[in-house]
């Protein structure tokens, strides 16, 4: 499967494509031939590098989209909405801020660990 | 065996007597090690740490266990101890009896050999909880550290990693604003959750990993149960069997007290809260170059899941936009 170029002015295969090889050979190669303690850490570190592809992938959108939900709270950064939420400013405003976190949480899920959403529980 | 197995099995026989038998190491951590062994062919286990923590600030896992043995609190029986003393096995060490029994969370929640064990889980933990905060906290009070703002304990900790996560914000801002009436402070466990029980066929066989014991409010031990991260994936809400409804009742059944669900979801979102501080916590180890490895890295990346735990446990709030 070959997926649409956007690292000009690089070769491929891209970041993702080579740290997906790398997973795929920890992950179908050298796990299943490895014993004990080292299988287990060589599942953690294709896990790491599926986060790591996901995060490459999902990345330009995911920057773009935050930024415009920080603007739309009136917030220059994460260290603004967080001090601004721990001094209160944003006690009379909490359904707004919910869905800001809402979405922001979501999209950090979808790169970190899909597996772990848990649809039939959300609002 | 390699040198560092020949040395402790001598060691083991100076300060057991008999004959050390089947040494073999089961885990091993930064600082913390676990073998087994048999002497004279009595099944033993060995935890041994290399440092001591600093007075006032740690456990003294042996003197806990011992007073939780002789309260009935299901723990494996001390044998051997020493703490802060220049000992050859360890800054600190225990060798306990070796009890039958298994603690990895996916065998337990899905082997058949565990139906009977599952069956009883929420009422084994029950029992538990209740004997371990029916202990008189008086003869230990200075062997364990004292938490008396649990919710400024986990903000210190926030703050000090200097990472900002809004979600964290906002939960921290919920619990200050609605903290339940404080209870009668008991011993608490700490880390009472699927994953450090030792269970057999026909149910718990030993409460393990004393070393987050504190005199606190009981409730905590609770709301740490039924944190969605120690579940597993298993359907149940507390260590992925029963409903908090049911450990509630069990809890009171079993001699404790009266706890509303409005109480637990505060402790909840409190033990969400407290795990999401320590993956920030190990994410951040790696990151500053303390423990480097694989897994303390994608521990890291785990934060979001509390996050998400809390978005759930927050969302009446949120919605009614209160």
């Amino acid at each position: 499967m070959t997926s649409e170029r956007t690292n000009w002015p690089h070769d491929v295969p891209d970041a993702r494509e080579l740290v997906e090889a790398v997973r795929d050979y920890l992950r179908d190669d050298l796990g299943p031939r490895a014993e004990g303690r080292d299988r287990f850490i060589l599942r953690v570190a294709a896990n790491a590098l599926s986060i790591a592809a996901r995060e490459i992938a999902a990345l330009p959108a995911d920057a773009a989209d935050h930024a415009e939900r920080l603007a739309a709270l009136g917030v220059e950064s994460e260290q603004a909405l967080s001090d601004a939420i721990a001094a209160g400013a944003f006690d009379d405003r909490m359904s707004e801020l919910g869905d800001v976190l809402w979405a922001t949480t979501l999209a950090k899920l979808a790169v970190a660990n899909p597996a772990y959403r848990d649809e039939a529980a959300e609002p | 065996m390699n040198d560092k197995a020949d040395r402790l099995a001598a060691q083991l026989a100076d300060e057991l007597g008999g004959e050390i038998a089947d040494l073999r190491r089961l885990s091993a951590g930064a600082s913390r090690e676990t073998w087994a062994f048999s002497a004279d062919g009595d099944p033993l286990i060995l935890q041994r740490s290399r440092f001591v923590a600093a007075p006032g600030t740690g456990v003294d896992e042996p003197a806990i266990l011992r007073h939780a043995h002789a309260g009935g609190v299901t723990v494996p029986e001390i044998v051997a101890a020493s703490s802060g003393a220049d000992h050859p096995i360890g800054a600190q060490f225990t060798i306990s009896r070796r009890l039958e029994g298994e603690s990895i969370a996916r065998k337990i929640l899905r082997d058949g050999d565990f139906a009977r064990a599952r069956e009883c889980f929420v009422g084994d933990c029950a029992r538990e909880l209740v004997a371990i905060h029916s202990l008189d906290p008086e003869p230990v009070l200075d062997r364990l550290p004292a938490v008396d703002d649990p919710v400024a304990a986990q903000r210190a900790t926030y703050d000090t990693l200097d990472d900002p996560h809004p979600v964290f914000d906002l939960a921290f801002r919920w619990l200050d604003a609605h903290r339940p009436d404080p209870r009668p402070h008991r011993i608490v466990h700490g880390d009472f959750r699927m994953g450090n029980f030792l269970i057999d066929a026909d149910g718990i066989t030993a409460v393990l990993d004393w070393e987050l014991a504190h005199i606190g409010d009981p409730v905590e031990d609770l709301g740490w149960l039924v944190a969605r991260a120690w579940r597993f994936r298993g359907e149940g809400e507390v260590g992925g069997l029963g409903t908090r409804g049911e450990l509630l009742d069990a809890y009171a059944a079993a001699g404790g007290v009266e706890i509303s669900p409005d109480e637990l979801r505060w402790w909840e979102v409190l033990a969400s809260l407290r795990w999401g501080v320590i993956t920030m916590f190990m994410g951040g180890e790696h990151r500053s170059g303390t423990t480097r490895s694989v897994e303390q890295a994608t521990i890291g990346r785990r934060v979001v899941e509390t996050e998400y735990d809390l978005m759930l446990l927050l969302r009446p709030e949120l919605q009614a936009g209160r």
